[in-house]
């Protein structure tokens, strides 16, 4: 069964379509990775999967219910950004106290050794709390609600990185205990990708890919050689991306359909092929035809 | 297959409720503060006249309560728009809601601080009574309406809590509408001076008002008073859940 279903979705604000007209269905109790540059509409396609914004067309369903506005989808949802409105007069494990109330899954005594391994005195307030540790407060809420459907939207804001190695691994170890949906919506890709079953690329608010993991890594090629060679080779195949690495030579990125023998007559001309990290191809996808920042330098 | 938690509105609405109550506490003390300034405010007197011949010098006071009613009416318009502010809206959605449990939760909370406003209302006039006649002596005090019986007292708390419900209804379905759109921030105030302004200048429209406002204020009957103040609320409160049933949340 799947757990969020999107059939030609559109979120428009006035002319902007921050979503269009993206379909995809996420399945059950799989970690997806949405993977988008800032202002792709990962935030504004979440929110409307969480059921605090409203369509403008398609059709969004997640458990299959429309989800703006619908009680069950709220108990049944949480979703951390680096934007919670909690309020100022409760203790941080008071708001604990409260989550529990509201969540039939809560886990109250891991949430409560997170805080004290995270060293969130749970006499503090919320709003004395620096970035890092709001979202690291944020994140222990997230996880220990064990809603079917959970959604964290960059939730590493300001976290450093030992808390943020710390995070995905309770992530990934609370799944394995208490399999539900998440979406993790970030920028890093490399940093995220060991946890990951799925990545869904967005750019512009379209769709580029959906797939697992593994599937993605070896989704592209990269080439390196002689400028004129790889232009030969490029000829009648799909260009990720092309950049000039200097001195006559340059770096290709292509869709992985070479064949054997294409391999062994480019290793006789002298170019290189290797893999192409899911991260790096995520950033080539994305950039658009534009060729990258190196091109605003060398135009001015 | 995954197991989904199925939820009741009453429940929610219900744990939201006690979760404002805790989470906004900070209204409360707004609260003493607006009654204590109230109460000091009243102690020069909200009337009187001095007279006198000769050696012969009158002072007459008079003292009410009027000025705690007022300021508890404002303080509890103000609240009520407060409530329906981004930050308050945003703080339900952190956990389980969806609009209707929402406005239904603050609905509670508006009755709970109606309640304690009333009630603080007027125990403020019987602590204004008695700074007074602790601070003048009795011998001065004109005992007529000086001494308050437990049924006027509790005439004056229902009566004084049902027109707080009206107010913050009314502050409620401001505070929605300006959410809604900010063009009610101009249109709203516009059209309370707009009427003040054409009720001095039309006889008409001055009797149209002196009517509604006669429909409320000069009710002799404390059930009829009753029945149109929780008829009114309802309806207010009604079109304000109606309209906000569709805006959205944590944009």
């Amino acid at each position: 069964m799947n757990a969020v279903e999107c059939r030609d979705l559109i979120k428009a604000y006035g002319k902007l379509k921050a979503v269009n007209e993206l379909s995809f269905d996420l399945e059950e109790n799989k970690i997806t990775g949405l993977i988008g540059r800032n202002g792709a509409g990962k935030t504004t396609l979440l929110k409307i999967i969480a059921g605090f914004l409203q369509k403008t067309a398609g059709e969004v369903k997640v458990f299959a219910e429309n989800p703006f506005n619908n009680l069950t989808v709220s108990a049944n949802t949480v979703f951390v950004d680096d934007n919670m409105a909690f309020p100022q007069s409760l203790r941080l494990g008071e708001l604990l106290d409260e989550a529990a109330g509201f969540y039939g899954n809560w886990n109250m005594g891991l949430a409560k050794g997170a805080l004290d391994y995270f060293s969130l005195n749970p006499r503090h307030y919320y709003h004395q709390l620096s970035k890092g540790m709001k979202s690291t407060f944020n994140v222990v809420v997230g996880l220990f609600a064990r809603c079917s459907l959970t959604i964290f939207d960059e939730p590493t804001a300001g976290m450093d990185a030992g808390a943020r190695k710390d995070f995905y691994r309770a992530l990934l170890k609370d799944y394995l205990r208490h399999p539900r949906t998440i979406i993790l919506s970030s920028h890093l890709l490399n940093e995220i990708e060991d946890i990951l079953e799925d990545i869904l690329l967005i750019t512009e608010g379209k769709k580029l890919l959906h797939m697992p993991v593994p599937n993605l890594r070896e989704y592209a090629l990269g080439l390196r050689g002689k400028s004129y060679i790889l232009e030969d080779m490029a000829n009648s195949r799909e260009i990720i991306h092309i950049s000039n690495v200097g001195d006559g030579y340059a770096y290709l990125v292509v869709k992985n359909d070479i064949t054997e023998q294409e391999r062994y007559k480019a290793r006789l001309v002298g170019v290189d092929i290797t893999a192409v990290t899911a991260a790096d191809l995520c950033v080539y996808l994305t950039s658009g035809k534009k060729g990258g920042i190196d091109d605003v330098f060398n135009k001015n | 297959m995954m197991s989904l938690t199925k939820i009741r509105l009453f429940y929610v609405t219900k744990k939201q409720y006690k979760y404002k109550l805790m989470a906004y506490s900070g209204l409360f003390w707004t609260l003493a503060a607006v009654q204590t300034i109230a109460i000091l405010l009243s102690l020069g007197g909200t009337g009187g006249w001095n007279m006198g011949r000769g050696t012969i010098l009158f002072s007459i006071k008079t003292l009410s309560n009027e000025i705690i009613v007022l300021l508890t009416f404002l303080w509890a318009f103000a609240v009520s728009v407060i409530l329906t502010t981004k930050s308050y809206r945003d703080g339900d959605a952190v956990f389980v809601s969806n609009r209707l449990s929402s406005n239904l939760a603050n609905g509670a909370f508006l009755i709970t601080y109606c309640l304690i406003g009333g009630l603080s209302a007027v125990l403020g006039g019987a602590v204004l009574r008695l700074i007074f006649f602790f601070s003048t002596g009795g011998l001065g005090i004109v005992s007529q309406n000086f001494f308050l019986s437990p049924t006027e007292l509790a005439a004056g708390f229902a009566v004084t809590t049902l027109y707080l419900l009206l107010i913050s209804t009314a502050g409620y379905l401001c505070g929605i509408l300006v959410q809604c759109s900010k063009v009610f921030v101009v249109i709203l105030p516009s059209l309370f001076f707009g009427v003040l302004i054409l009720a001095g200048r039309d006889a008409g429209i001055r009797e149209m008002l002196l009517q509604a406002i006669n429909f409320l204020v000069h009710e002799s009957s404390f059930i009829m008073l009753t029945l149109k103040a929780i008829l009114i609320t309802a309806v207010v409160f009604g079109i304000a859940l109606l309209i906000s049933n569709r805006t959205e949340v944590r944009k």
